[in-house]
């Protein structure tokens, strides 16, 4: 029931925009993701609980402080016209938070690293690495994430993250 | 433009949501509204509330959060000293101790990881203040403590669904301390408690010298529990809480909180001699912060035998027994 009922919630998407630049045009495409954690290991575990979780991340131990891999499959609602990509990327990396107010509940921000793989319409891969950054309240539930990618086609990722544990 | 005109229609259907009566949602766009506000001040808070000679005393901070002095031990229950609980909910008075005043901390009980209870911002600052003290919680909080300063004393938790009404006792710092059922639920976050039936709620018996003192944590009504209580310990002094509630005349909503109109059903089962009501006065939610004690105050007035045996607190006001 509880692992049922919390993948329930992960298929929650993540709403975002992603910069879709051409030769000639450029625009902001509308997206969805979705987030995976296979590790985290937190900073802020108290000497009762494991610092490591898997998968489920306690939000007190995610936001109050640690470092964590990431899975981000991604769903563009249209093509990319401008530059030729196809509409499905997944990214991976890892992320540290960091706590700002009640032990991250509140507030918490964070900084990441991200390799994305994606490929464009011909089936050529045009994988960028690119940089994340997040800001969190109501204990993360709610969050926004905006990511700097190292290359023209797409430089710009900005959206709000909904994510429960 | 569209933005705007989206943002107008998510205003109007909040708007439609409190005309329906939804109380959660009035409550939130209360809270909301309340934000930039300050907490009305509390005046002539006690300087000195650890004092040389007391047998047992009693100051409520606010909410659920009391301290007690069984004479030289000083206990806090439930600490909550911060603005906001769950980020949202705004305290509406100030906390009734200024712990610069506070010289002396023996052990801190935390009865349930809900946000009015389990604060972190107060636990950070009492850290400063008063690193490596016990905190004793029930088995299940510790998934919602930080990392932190305190000797962590983790009691287990009755499982009274089979009608086992004591989960542990322990000695710690020469105090006799049980923890024993609460008809609550657990968790932090919502879900967490409600569907993935995280544990950590309990209420304590405090056994000091000859003093017995009872605090409930969250807990509603069950009849077959308190007259166990009752008939297990002689309890000096309860604390109950009365609130929140809507329907406030009735007994409690089981398996949430007990209700003004359960307190003397609690007296009577339990034979406490002095019961104090907390959980009311300090934040919004379900009704206005002190409609509890008003239905409270209304019901001893028509039953006037259990006057003696309520002592109503107000924020910042101590009662000593010598």
């Amino acid at each position: 029931m509880k692992w049922t009922s919390w993948a329930l919630l992960q298929a929650f998407p993540s709403p975002f925009f992603v910069h879709d630049e051409g030769f000639n045009s450029s625009r902001l495409q509308f997206a969805l993701k979705w987030n995976v954690t296979p590790f985290n290991y937190s900073f802020n575990a108290n000497e009762l609980v494991s610092p490591v979780s898997i998968l489920m991340v306690n939000p007190i131990r995610r936001y109050g402080g640690s470092v964590e891999l990431f899975l981000q499959p991604e769903w563009a609602l249209s093509t990319y016209r401008n530059s030729g990509m196809k509409r499905f990327a997944l990214n991976g990396g890892t992320r540290f938070y960091i706590p700002v107010s009640e032990g991250g509940e509140y507030l918490s921000v964070s900084l990441g690293v991200k390799y994305k793989f994606r490929k464009n319409l011909n089936g050529f891969e045009k994988n960028t690495t690119g940089l994340e950054f997040g800001v969190y309240t109501f204990f993360g539930i709610i969050g926004f994430q905006a990511d700097y990618n190292f290359t023209s086609e797409s430089r710009y990722n900005l959206g709000i993250t909904i994510r429960y544990y | 433009m569209k933005s705007v005109k989206y943002i107008v229609y998510i205003l109007f259907f909040i708007f439609l949501f409190n005309l329906s009566g939804c109380r959660t949602f009035y409550d939130l766009a209360v809270n909301i509204g309340m934000q930039l506000s300050k907490p009305d001040k509390i005046k002539n808070k006690i300087k000195e509330p650890v004092k040389e000679g007391v047998k047992l005393s009693a100051l409520w901070v606010g909410h659920c959060t009391v301290l007690v002095q069984i004479e030289d031990k000083v206990i806090l229950f439930d600490p909550f000293f911060t603005n906001n609980a769950a980020e949202i909910q705004r305290r509406v008075q100030e906390p009734g101790l200024d712990l610069n005043d506070l010289k002396k901390l023996d052990i801190i009980f935390v009865s349930h990881a809900h946000f009015d209870h389990l604060s972190i911002g107060s636990l950070k600052i009492l850290e400063e203040k008063f690193p490596g003290t016990k905190l004793v919680f029930p088995e299940g909080v510790e998934e919602f403590l930080p990392k932190i300063n305190f000797n962590l004393k983790k009691l287990k938790q009755p499982d009274y669904k089979n009608n086992v009404y004591v989960g542990e006792t322990r000695v710690i710092d020469s105090m006799k301390i049980t923890s024993v059922a609460a008809f609550h639920w657990g968790g932090r976050y919502g879900l967490d408690g409600l569907i993935w039936d995280y544990k950590g709620y309990a209420g304590f018996i405090i056994q000091y010298k000859d003093i017995t003192v009872y605090f409930s944590g969250d807990t509603s009504y069950d009849e077959k529990f308190f007259k166990y209580l009752g008939n297990k310990y002689s309890i000096d002094i309860a604390f109950i809480p009365i609130g929140p509630c809507i329907d406030c005349y009735e007994t409690g909503k089981p398996g949430r909180h007990l209700f003004p109109g359960g307190v003397f059903s609690v007296l009577d089962d339990t034979k406490t001699k002095v019961l104090v009501p907390i959980h009311f006065g300090t934040l919004y939610e379900k009704s206005e912060p002190f409609e509890p004690i008003r239905v409270l105050k209304e019901l001893m007035e028509k039953q006037p035998q259990y006057s003696d045996r309520i002592k109503i607190l107000e924020i910042g006001e101590q009662v000593i027994f010598k």
